[in-house]
């Protein structure tokens, strides 16, 4: 029921209630009206039937006390004139009928015995005293009852008793029944009509209400606005309901605003976005095309440099040949020639020598493998023993780990380190050259001259080795310090220092292949350090 | 009177009962008179019942008249019931002495001539004294006493109540016109049970 009351429509619901409390305050106040009727039609049918018993009673007071029945019941008899009484009796003082009255003979009525009634009796004068006998009424199946004292001289000489059936009480209620039945039902009808009417005070606004909600939310469209119809809670509601609309416009236009500012965004991200990765691309592509141009241009440099050696060879014998055979056969002019021929025929040689082992380092370098530095140099100072002897150098060094390298490389790395070392002395002076390595870990950078490039490759290698290798040499000014890991770079007369300006190029080159990095510290005149790291992973570089 | 009226509300208790039984005897006479005898049918089985019945009969009749105000000397005055002649009540008449109607002790006189009677308010002539009835009538002409007989006539010859034995039951004639003119009033309910007689010497002027 309460379901159903839940899910029905306003309209219906205000009609509902409306009736509703018609019918049931109608209803209680016809219930009120009825019993109260009722009510008093009872104590105005107990008060004549008092009234009648009184007077029958006085009249039977002579009867009674005589012991004359016939007179009592002639008295009794005077009752024929009133229909709703059943029965009447008179009681002497010890409770048995003196007199009795039936308004319907045949069927005799119930005329109790007074202790009978006794029992039955709640109401009527109860007196302390036992010996009074008791007076009063009880309504009970269907007849009112009533006993009244026969007094006399202060006396109570006997009873009166009275029954009387409740046709009159009965027919006013009927009555009273019809007439509740069909003011209810023209009521209702009533109620009915104005609910209908009435109920859209209510209803309207709501449903109208309702309306525009729906069409809010079907439409998305928040610039509508309900009209004010009312001051009252409706009116409120209404303007709750313009307010938060207004709320939703406004958060609804932000919100558009915010969208299309961030779709702008994201536009422009991307395309930011799309124009980094053409860069990206580009640059890996020429990053691609430089590393290709790299190789073919080392491709190039060993081909071309091997292919030359061939005629090269052939020119530098011949021209020896020549220069062996022909001497001191012809004028000095000619053999002026003859030796400069010579010399520049051995310079390109080991020119081209430099070239092929610098375009190798790229091109036919091995495998990394675990590679005990102490072997390293001891075959390097096995291959510079001539130089060593020459110049009287003393070589000495720590204790050196294993890395993870190429070892022909490496042997060639300290080789052109230690004979660089060697070359470079001062004066007449025997180099003096030391060979040291550290865990990068320990390896302080002191140098603040040290670029800063190098400085972030040094601290990126978290796991590796710092090699150092010093020498007592003239030393190299700082300016240079970069010149002279670049190829063909000589800072020094031939004459003075003979060198092809390829040696430290190739360094650079093998220690950059190994993920490592090769400076120098000096000072002029007060000897170089050249520093390199090897990682101990071993990264391999193409 | 009290123990009659109650005993058989409360009969139910074999005690009361019991005690009923015990007091009954003693108070039966009492009993008689207040309930104005209990059956008149009594009366012939003896004498004494038949008298036990007309001593109640006399209380009551008080109760049912109404005499002049210069009858009694003040409102505390008893009412006074004599009785003429031979007494056939004996010890019976006894038991209703002081009792109150009205407000009014009833006092009880014996006296043996008319001229005896003084004060009188109901006066019961005994059948002894039927020689004497019309003497007797006669000096009580217009007293305000209300006379009662048991002889027959007694109405009629200007007597007001005179008991009579019909169907074998105790009634009583009245004669409105001599209770009219003693200046007593007789309440319609008692001349509705009597047998009404009008007097002779009345008829023979008519």
């Amino acid at each position: 029921m309460m379901h159903f009351f839940r899910d029905i429509s306003i309209r219906r619901k205000l009609t509902l209630i409306i009736m509703l409390t018609s019918i049931i305050v109608l209803f209680l106040a016809s219930a009120a009206f009825v019993i109260n009727d009722v009510m008093t039609f009872r104590s105005a049918m107990v008060k004549d039937l008092s009234t009648l018993a009184e007077v029958l009673g006085t009249n039977s007071t002579a009867a009674l006390t005589f012991n004359d029945q016939k007179s009592a019941e002639e008295t009794l008899g005077a009752l024929k004139a009133v229909p709703n009484i059943v029965s009447a009796s008179i009681y002497t003082k010890d409770n048995q009928i003196f007199a009795q009255y039936l308004r319907n003979k045949k069927n005799p009525g119930s005329s109790p015995s007074m202790s009978e009634m006794e029992d039955s009796f709640p109401k009527g004068e109860h007196t302390k005293s036992p010996e009074v006998i008791k007076e009063g009424y009880i309504f009970s199946n269907g007849y009112l009852h009533l006993f009244k004292r026969i007094v006399l001289d202060a006396d109570t000489i006997g009873m009166l008793f009275l029954q009387s059936d409740l046709e009159k009480l009965h027919s006013r209620l009927r009555w009273y029944g019809g007439i509740a039945a069909v003011v209810m039902v023209i009521s209702s009808l009533v109620a009915y009509l104005l609910s209908l009417t009435l109920q859209s005070v209510i209803s309207k606004p709501i449903l109208y209400l309702a309306q525009t909600m729906k069409t809010v939310s079907n439409e998305k469209n928040y610039g509508i606005r309900v009209g004010k119809r009312s001051h009252d809670e409706l009116g409120v509601l209404n303007d709750g309901f313009n307010e938060m609309l207004a709320q939703i416009q406004d958060r609804d236009t932000a919100l558009l605003r915010a969208q299309a500012e961030l779709e702008k965004r994201a536009q422009d991200l991307q395309k930011e976005l799309t124009e980094r990765k053409r860069a990206e691309e580009e640059l890996k592509q020429k990053t691609d095309e430089l590393a290709r141009s790299n190789k073919e241009l080392e491709q190039f440099a060993y081909v071309a440099s091997h292919d030359l050696r061939e005629p090269l060879r052939m020119v530098t014998s011949y021209v020896k040949l020549f220069a062996r055979r022909y001497k001191d056969k012809l004028d000095a002019d000619a053999d002026d020639f003859i030796n400069f021929a010579v010399d520049g025929a051995t310079r390109m040689q080991r020119l081209i020598d430099g070239l092929l082992i610098y375009s190798r380092v790229g091109t036919r370098g091995k495998e990394f493998e675990p590679t005990d530095c102490e072997m390293i140099l001891g075959q390097c100072l096995n291959n510079l023993q001539v130089a060593i002897g020459e110049r009287g150098a003393v070589i000495t060094h720590d204790p050196l780990p294993t890395v993870m390298a190429d070892h022909l490389q490496l042997t060639q790395l300290f080789q052109n380190l230690i004979d660089n070392a060697i070359k470079f002395r001062r004066g007449e002076e025997p180099p003096r050259i030391h060979i040291s390595a550290k865990p990068i870990a320990e390896f302080g950078i002191r140098n603040a001259e040290l670029n800063s490039e190098l400085r972030t490759q040094i601290s990126e290698l978290k796991d590796g080795w710092v090699f150092s290798v010093h020498d007592n040499g003239i030393g190299i000014a700082p300016e240079y310090a970069d010149r002279i890991f670049v190829i063909f770079q000589r800072l020094h007369d031939r004459e003075k220092y003979p060198g092809t300006g390829i040696g430290l190029a190739v360094c650079k080159k093998i220690v950059e292949r190994h993920g490592g990095s090769i400076w120098v510290e000096s000072e002029p005149g007060k000897g170089a350090t050249f520093y390199f790291t090897i990682p101990a992973k071993g990264d391999q570089q193409p | 009177m009290r123990y009659f009226c109650c005993c058989p509300i409360n009969y139910k208790s074999d005690f009361l009962g019991f005690l009923f039984e015990r007091v009954f005897s003693l108070i039966i006479i009492a009993g008689y008179v207040a309930a104005g005898g209990l059956s008149n049918a009594w009366a012939e089985s003896s004498s004494s019942h038949e008298y036990l019945i007309k001593a109640a009969f006399l209380y009551n009749f008080a109760k049912f008249v109404e005499w002049p105000a210069e009858s009694f000397k003040d409102d505390l005055s008893p009412l006074n019931l004599y009785v003429l002649g031979e007494d056939p009540f004996g010890a019976t008449l006894d038991s209703i002495k002081d009792k109150t109607i009205r407000g009014r002790k009833l006092a009880i006189k014996r006296c043996n001539k008319i001229e005896e009677v003084e004060g009188c308010h109901i006066l019961f002539v005994s059948a002894s004294e039927k020689g004497n009835m019309r003497h007797i009538l006669n000096a009580l002409r217009n007293s305000n006493v209300l006379t009662v007989g048991e002889i027959e006539g007694f109405a009629r010859l200007g007597g007001i109540i005179n008991f009579i034995i019909t169907e074998k039951r105790i009634h009583f004639e009245i004669n409105p016109d001599e209770a009219q003119r003693s200046k007593l009033k007789i309440s319609s309910q008692l001349l509705k049970l009597a047998h009404i007689v009008t007097s002779e010497s009345r008829k023979e002027k008519e």
